[in-house]
């Protein structure tokens, strides 16, 4: 069995091949992080689903917030 | 998580009357379970009862709707014999052992009869009570998380790859289509987290889109084309997959009727299928073929082309290089020559006498520039225009390989067809109406099939090109972004969006690609062993694009030639690969596993198969032509006496039981 640990091998891999400067590598694995642990949520319907795109934008301005 | 089944109680469930009480002794090594009954008996329902309790759907049954005039899932026995405005129950309880405590997970149903004692009907829908253990107490559930703590036990998806029926199994490989096989491995890869993550985040990046300020004018034109071919996108695959969906059922009922031919009682229409099924091979090898000639042709053609439209240029060129040759100017030795000069005068340009270090210095690099560069590559490229000559020269006869290759191979497809549509013919022919029936659909699929794969193919090519028009809007799109700093920071955003949905895809191509392959080495590794005595196979290959190849020792593909043992155990040997790459350890249930079975094979599964699942519940539903005197002998290491039931029925065939046999 693929463990968690070797998917996350595999995503850290893939963004390092697409994304060679630190930076955005650590923004990306940080924001891929956030997705798939609020999948997770989804996925065990500890949340609503309705509320996706808004809980999917609070994400994203956590990482990148409006003044920077 | 893993568990075993501890005990099984059924009341008034199908054919079940009155309740029926499993109790199942858990032993490493002695991990078989058997349930025997003629066929007709209730064996398929112990599945279904199963099944019903855990996850609400019988497995067995076409279709989970109750139909008016249908046997109710309740007891038609029970429900007769009940008075009016009574009530009963079907009832199903299943006690799990795992390593946090037992389990018990029970459905039920209710029925009632009307005041007047004519009419039946559901008095009271489904219910699931879920009790589990936490810490030191047990919680029992009754809500809607239930269904969730029995899909964290063993997610409904994977339930074909443990309640299995054996006949299903056996024609796994014969009648599934590739993208059934790529389905079952993609839900064991379980990658739907990744995969949800992507659609919801192309929602997220439709909506950041329609944020932007419109202030270019040319954005909101651009928007409203992209928002036009994400659209197109979505309803050309959409068409697309139920395209897909109407050509797998074709296949998989072409593959039906191939398959009851092949089985079918007349020598005579079994030797015919068997020729088909040759035939159908080999021109499959032949169309390969074609495809590859005639790609390596247009290659040729490719390559070979903007030399003979230059021809008469390139004669031209060598004609000079030849003449220059000749004259003694080539190769070139301009440098040398100018080089000498300057020593011969002893002066350097700059009018400066050359003596010393700056004499030594040019006389060193006049050796090394005897062979100039430039010279090298008027050697080279004089090769090359008689390497282009020369193929110039051959093109005529090249072309004509390639057209003898395709004719050939032409030809022989073309026979192969007259052959199989002979056969056709002959099977129309036959006296048996359902042959008949059955070649008449066989044609008429074929059709459809054909027709069905050039609109996929074309379709397809839409579909690529409407992408490619999104990838382009989208870079278009980006670039009015910069335009205006009030929209960096949505750019940003976007940029984000877009860059994690490149992650995911990569990452699930990738997991999806080390699964596929996992199930191949586990699936290869699976078959050779249960099929141990047999040294006539090498290896099981599942290509990418999910074709599976079972590879005979002389290097033949065998995967349509099996015999039904042979099958059975491939498809064995399949489903073991996917439970255990799954990571969930649950029992394995098995409906009629040595159906068809020569003694060989049964041999194989009945001493090979438990040892391989030991430490897996292994339940065995088998009919008496099953159960030989030699199976049983062979399985009595694997079976505690307890572990074995008898399924009994009445003599009007409406009420069954099960009994402890051991």
């Amino acid at each position: 069995m693929i463990s968690e640990s070797q998917v996350n091998q595999v995503i850290i891999d893939t963004i390092s091949g697409h994304f060679k400067d630190l930076e955005n590598f650590q923004i990306i694995k940080e924001f891929i992080e956030q997705v798939l642990q609020y999948e997770h949520l989804i996925w065990n319907q500890t949340i609503q689903g309705r509320d996706i795109i808004a809980n999917y934008e609070k994400i994203i301005d956590k990482i990148i917030p409006e003044d920077i | 998580m893993q568990f075993s089944i501890s005990s099984l109680r059924i009341t008034n469930f199908r054919q079940f009357y009155g309740t029926q009480e499993l109790d199942f002794k858990l032993d490493k090594e002695k991990n078989v379970i058997i349930i025997y009954g003629r066929n007709g008996a209730g064996k398929s329902n112990i599945l279904n009862a199963m099944t019903w309790c855990l996850y609400g759907f019988e497995i067995q049954r076409k279709s989970n709707i109750q139909n008016k005039n249908e046997l109710p899932i309740v007891n038609a026995s029970a429900l007769d014999e009940l008075k009016p405005n009574g009530k009963i129950s079907a009832e199903v309880v299943i006690r799990l052992k795992t390593k946090d405590g037992p389990w018990s997970i029970k459905r039920r149903i209710e029925w009632s009869k009307n005041a007047q004692g004519d009419k039946n009907s559901v008095a009271d829908s489904e219910k699931l009570t879920v009790t589990y253990p936490d810490g030191n107490q047990d919680i029992t559930l009754t809500g809607s998380e239930t269904q969730i703590r029995i899909n964290q036990l063993l997610p409904k998806a994977l339930i074909p790859f443990f309640f299995i029926d054996g006949e299903q199994l056996r024609n796994f490989f014969q009648i599934s289509t590739p993208e059934q096989i790529g389905q079952a491995i993609n839900y064991i890869s379980q990658m739907q987290l990744v995969t949800n993550a992507q659609e919801h985040l192309e929602w997220v990046e439709e909506d950041v889109r329609r944020k932007v300020k419109r202030t270019t004018p040319k954005v909101d034109k651009i928007l409203k084309d992209l928002e036009f071919y994400k659209e197109e996108e979505r309803t050309k695959s959409g068409m697309l997959h139920n395209k897909n969906e109407l050509l797998n059922t074709y296949l998989e009922e072409k593959s039906e009727i191939d398959l009851f031919l092949k089985e079918h009682n007349s020598v005579v229409i079994r030797q015919l299928q068997g020729k088909r099924d040759l035939l159908d091979n080999s021109n499959q090898r032949i169309n390969e073929r074609l495809s590859r000639a005639k790609v390596a042709k247009n290659s040729y053609l490719v390559d070979i082309a903007p030399f003979i439209f230059l021809k008469d240029t390139i004669n031209e060129s060598h004609n000079i290089i030849q003449e220059k040759v000749e004259k003694g100017e080539l190769p070139p030795k301009i440098r040398e020559t100018f080089i000498r000069e300057l020593l011969e005068k002893g002066k350097c340009i700059c009018g400066n006498p050359l003596i010393g270090d700056a004499r030594r210095n040019l006389e060193l690099y006049r050796e090394k520039v005897s062979l100039s560069e430039l010279s090298e590559i008027v050697i080279i490229g004089k090769n090359q225009i008689e390497e282009i000559f020369f193929d110039i020269h051959n093109f005529t006869e090249k072309m004509d390989e390639f057209a003898d290759e395709i004719r050939e191979l032409e030809t022989e497809f073309t026979d192969n067809k007259l052959q199989l549509e002979e056969i056709s013919e002959n099977l129309k022919e036959s006296n048996n109406e359902e042959i008949q029936r059955k070649e008449d659909r066989r044609t008429d699929l074929e059709i459809k099939i054909r027709e069905l794969e050039q609109t996929i193919h074309q379709e397809t090519l839409e579909l690529e090109s409407i992408k490619k028009l999104i990838k382009g809007k989208k870079v278009e799109y980006d670039s009015e972004l910069e335009k205006d700093q009030k929209n960096i920071h949505l750019k940003k955003k976007l940029r984000l969006i877009e860059s994690a949905i490149t992650v995911l895809n990569d990452t699930e191509k990738e997991i999806k690609d080390r699964i596929r392959e996992q199930v191949q080495d586990n699936a290869s590794s699976n078959f050779l062993t249960l099929i141990s005595k047999n040294r006539a196979f090498q290896e099981v290959i599942i290509h990418d694009d999910y074709t599976v190849e079972v590879i005979h020792t002389l290097g033949w593909n065998a995967i349509n030639n099996l015999s039904a043992g042979e099958y059975l155990i491939m498809g064995l040997s399949f489903m073991s690969a996917l439970m255990s790459i799954s990571g969930f350890k649950a029992p394995v249930i098995i409906d009629t596993p040595l159906g068809k079975e020569d003694d060989i094979h049964r041999e194989y599964i009945t001493t090979n198969l438990p040892k391989y699942l030991k430490g897996t519940q292994l339940f065995l539903l088998v009919t008496p032509t099953e159960y030989t005197e030699e199976v049983e002998n062979n399985l009595k290491q694997f079976l505690l006496e307890e572990n074995y039931y008898k399924i009994l029925v009445n003599e009007d065939h409406t009420k069954s039981f099960i009994k402890r046999e051991g």
